[in-house]
């Protein structure tokens, strides 16, 4: 089923996972690892579930009342779905990145502080750093330097999600999940995003769902096929595009399926 | 558990005890008003729903409040025959005739209406539309057809605004189709599109009326104080709206004259509950 | 071909006068309303009180009343109205209780105002004691405001995209840290062009303030919240209903200056949602 080259870390190790919405199940028996500083790839046809997988991950789906999921997700040595775990830390660690960019409504610096402000920083110094380091990171600090006091909602849309993605750099994660990063953006800004998902993963471990295969087959350097729940075969990004396993994935790979 | 999730819980429970409250209101309304209203009921009796002679000062007093019912029921028959399709016809033609120009001008207008408060409106009418209505026959200042006039007026944006969203919430596609099988606009929009929203115009009219029934300033002004049962358009009428708001500063608290006119007000209360939870079971009732 | 054509022209025509008549007309009565009564207006008109039974002076105590009254309104209804479409919109979807407080909540936009009155005067005036004043009066207004301003402030907040709320989860914020911090200033906006709606509503109620708070006519300021008040439509009402025709020039002036004052704050709405939807 897989292929894993043994130098690599596992940072993610998902087990025997199931997800319903309602009495829908919409992840079935889902075991995966993930590895560290490593792009990769969700994908598959629409509905096969990789958006649900990946919420999961951050728990963000708990805000959604008819979810309910069985198994394991192993981070950090535990299960994230324990009864003791601290959600609010976990999503520290755990940044998302949305597909639709949605700036908070205020400046573009209370954007990205806002997470260091919530979690308790205070000292103004050391928030202006982070600022600066999670905008340079995320390469927009050229292009806002000047206005950072201006609202967040002045930059175009490309602008914005990669403000998006410093504000989710800020509170210093270990993995950036992705949800469909450039989908709602331009080829000029989809390409800037891509560039810089690529240098981000020198630093963090970054899942990315997406429906553009050529986008995963170019960036990623693990893929996870899903479909209709299941996850169907996973493997390093060039094994997979030029050897699939399975006739599900090939069909799925030459566009048979869609 | 730290300082962040305690705050988050007390937020929380402030959240909802402040949303609690409009519980309360509803259950207060219905408490106080049944209260007050006992007396009536009980020591009245009857006489109240079928008797339309209605002399609360006299001794000894009757309280029949029929014709003040039947004055209400017809007054608001009446008002809703003019505002109801009036209201549809407007609706229907900024949804399907007018240009953006004109619908935005036109709605505007119209919401400017709904900000007009009854006591111009009533007080535009006693001094303006009266001495018209009084020079094409009638023979008291107040009179069901000036009321009928005022709450047309009062009730038009409710009619009008809450009819085009309806008509506007369908589907494009829906009239599109139709256009392209060849049928005329009014086609399209009379039989197709109406047919789909019509939960929603049954709606609009619903809480068109709720509105009506409940109006009290306009009528206290133009309707005519005389509680009987208007048999033209030229007669007063006295709805029960205005029989409460006229007649409570002259009841001494406590007394059966205050009872009967709560009872009065538990009617109203309980008509526009009723209306309000059709609504809502009609379609997921959008209200104002 | 034609006869369809035809069937569009007419019913178009017809449908289009009847709108332009209702315009026009809206736009006749809007006119008369402020333009015969602004003729009277004079600084004593806006400063005095009324005298020689309303023949002379002006509404001074009426146009502080309304003032009063309206602050008062808005400090207790905006908190009350808040939180109460916050709940709805961030709490209650799901649960049995945030339907019931739906239902409740609908239920209240639609009884009479005069039925406000009735419990006004029964809860505030009489079994709280607070007899005809001005604090009976703002608090049964408060409870008619109430609802306006929950259903509007519950409609901005759904109207925010789910991604809003879920990103400032994904940082690791709590609910309510997301509600006062993200949401309600994100529907700032909509938020303040309902409660301006509202006022413009209720600055103009008159049924249930005849009932709780107003008086004919008084000597003197109201120096407490205990004390009765002239609110501006109830001074219509009293003028035009009980004084002959030498007081007529103050019921139109009243009305003038009211409904330009509401036009006024209707205005400014109509500017802040015309901005919003620029953005």
């Amino acid at each position: 089923m897989f292929e894993q080259i043994t130098t690599e870390k596992t940072i993610l190790k998902i087990i025997n996972f199931n997800g319903w919405y309602d009495q829908k199940q919409i992840l079935k028996n889902i075991n995966m690892d993930m590895f560290k500083n490593k792009i990769s790839a969700i994908i598959g046809p629409s509905g096969c579930g990789k958006t649900t997988l990946l919420r999961s991950i951050n728990r963000i789906n708990d805000e959604i009342p008819d979810y309910r999921a069985s198994g394991e997700i192993i981070y950090d040595g535990k299960n994230i779905y324990d009864k003791d775990i601290d959600i609010t830390m976990l999503r520290k660690k755990i940044g998302m990145v949305f597909q639709k960019p949605v700036p908070f409504p205020m400046s573009i610096y209370e954007n990205v502080a806002f997470g260091l402000k919530i979690h308790g920083l205070k000292d103004k110094r050391r928030i202006d750093e982070i600022v600066r380091l999670a905008l340079k990171r995320a390469a927009l600090w050229d292009e806002v330097k000047d206005e950072l006091n201006k609202p967040a909602r002045n930059l175009s849309g490309g602008q914005q999600q990669r403000l998006c993605i410093a504000r989710a750099l800020a509170v210093d994660p270990e993995i950036l999940l992705l949800d469909e990063p450039t989908s709602a953006l331009d080829p000029i800004a989809t390409q800037k995003i891509e560039n810089l998902i690529e240098h981000l993963s020198e630093d963090y471990s970054i899942i990315i769902v997406t429906h553009n295969l050529a986008q995963a087959t170019r960036i990623s350097d693990y893929m996870y096929f899903m479909y209709q729940g299941e996850l169907i075969e996973w493997g390093p990004t060039r094994n997979m595009v030029r050897n699939p396993k399975k006739q599900l994935t090939e069909d799925y790979l030459n566009g048979r399926i869609s | 558990m730290n300082w962040r999730d305690v705050k988050d819980g007390v937020n929380k429970t402030v959240i909802f005890l402040f949303a609690f409250v409009g519980i309360l209101v509803v259950v207060g309304l219905f408490v106080f008003i049944i209260k007050e209203s006992i007396p009536a009921l009980t020591q009245v009796g009857k006489e109240i729903f079928f008797s339309i002679y209605w002399y609360p000062t006299y001794d000894p007093p009757e309280f029949g409040m029929l014709a003040m019912i039947i004055g209400s029921l017809i007054l608001t028959g009446l008002s809703s025959l003019f505002v109801l399709p009036l209201g549809y016809i407007i609706s229907f033609f900024l949804y399907n005739y007018a240009n953006t120009f004109e619908r935005k001008i036109i709605k505007s207008t119209i919401d400017l209406l709904s900000g007009i408060p009854s006591v111009i409106i009533g007080t535009f009418l006693f001094f303006y539309v009266s001495p018209i209505v009084m020079k094409l026959g009638a023979w008291s200042p107040g009179n069901l057809l000036t009321a009928s006039i005022g709450l047309t007026i009062l009730s038009l944006p409710y009619a009008a605004s809450l009819m085009e969203e309806s008509l506007s919430s369908v589907d494009q596609s829906l009239k599109e189709s139709a256009l392209a099988l060849g049928a005329s606009k009014f086609t399209a929009g009379f039989k197709i599109v109406t047919k789909e929203a019509s939960s929603g115009i049954l709606n609009s009219i619903i809480l068109t009326v709720n509105r009506i029934i409940g109006e009290t300033i306009v009528v206290l002004m133009v309707a005519g104080g005389a509680a009987i049962i208007p048999k033209s358009i030229f007669d007063p009428v006295r709805p029960l709206t205005a029989a409460i708001a006229s007649e409570m500063g002259e009841v001494s608290v406590g007394s059966l004259h205050y009872s009967a006119l709560f009872t009065a007000g538990l009617i109203l209360l309980t008509i526009s509950f009723i209306l309000t939870l059709i609504s809502k079971t009609v379609i997921g009732g959008k209200t104002k | 071909m034609k006869k369809k054509q035809s069937v569009d022209s007419l019913v178009s025509l017809i449908f289009r006068t009847i709108s332009y008549i209702t315009f026009f007309s809206i736009i006749l009565i809007i006119s008369i309303v402020i333009i015969d009564g602004a003729r009277f207006f004079k600084p004593s008109f806006f400063f005095e009180y009324p005298k020689k039974a309303m023949t002379q002076g002006g509404i001074g105590p009426a146009i502080l009343g309304s003032l009063i009254m309206i602050a008062l309104i808005l400090l207790i209804s905006i908190p009350l109205g808040l939180l109460t479409g916050v709940f709805l919109s961030e709490y209650g979807s799901k649960s049995l209780i945030g339907k019931i407080i739906d239902i409740a909540v609908t239920s209240l936009s639609g009884v009479p105002s005069i039925v406000y009155g009735l419990f006004g005067l029964t809860l505030f005036s009489i079994t709280l004691g607070f007899g005809t004043s001005i604090l009976s009066g703002s608090l049964t207004l408060s409870i008619m405001t109430l609802p306006v301003i929950a259903s509007s402030v519950r409609e901005a907040l759904v109207a925010l995209p789910r991604e809003l709320r879920e990103s400032a989860f994904a940082l690791g914020a709590k609910k309510t840290e997301t509600i006062f911090k993200i949401l309600i200033p994100a529907g700032k906006k909509r938020i303040i062009t309902a409660i301006l709606i509202g006022s413009g509503r209720v600055i103009g109620e008159t049924a249930p303030v005849l009932l709780t708070g107003a008086v004919f006519y008084s000597t003197k300021l109201p120096t407490s919240l205990l004390d009765p008040v002239m609110t501006l439509p109830t001074h219509i009402y009293f003028i035009t209903m009980s004084y002959g025709v030498e007081a007529q020039w103050m019921a139109k002036a009243t009305s003038s200056f009211l409904l330009i004052l509401i036009l006024i704050i209707y205005l400014i709405a109509f500017q802040i949602r015309k901005e919003e939807k620029n953005v």
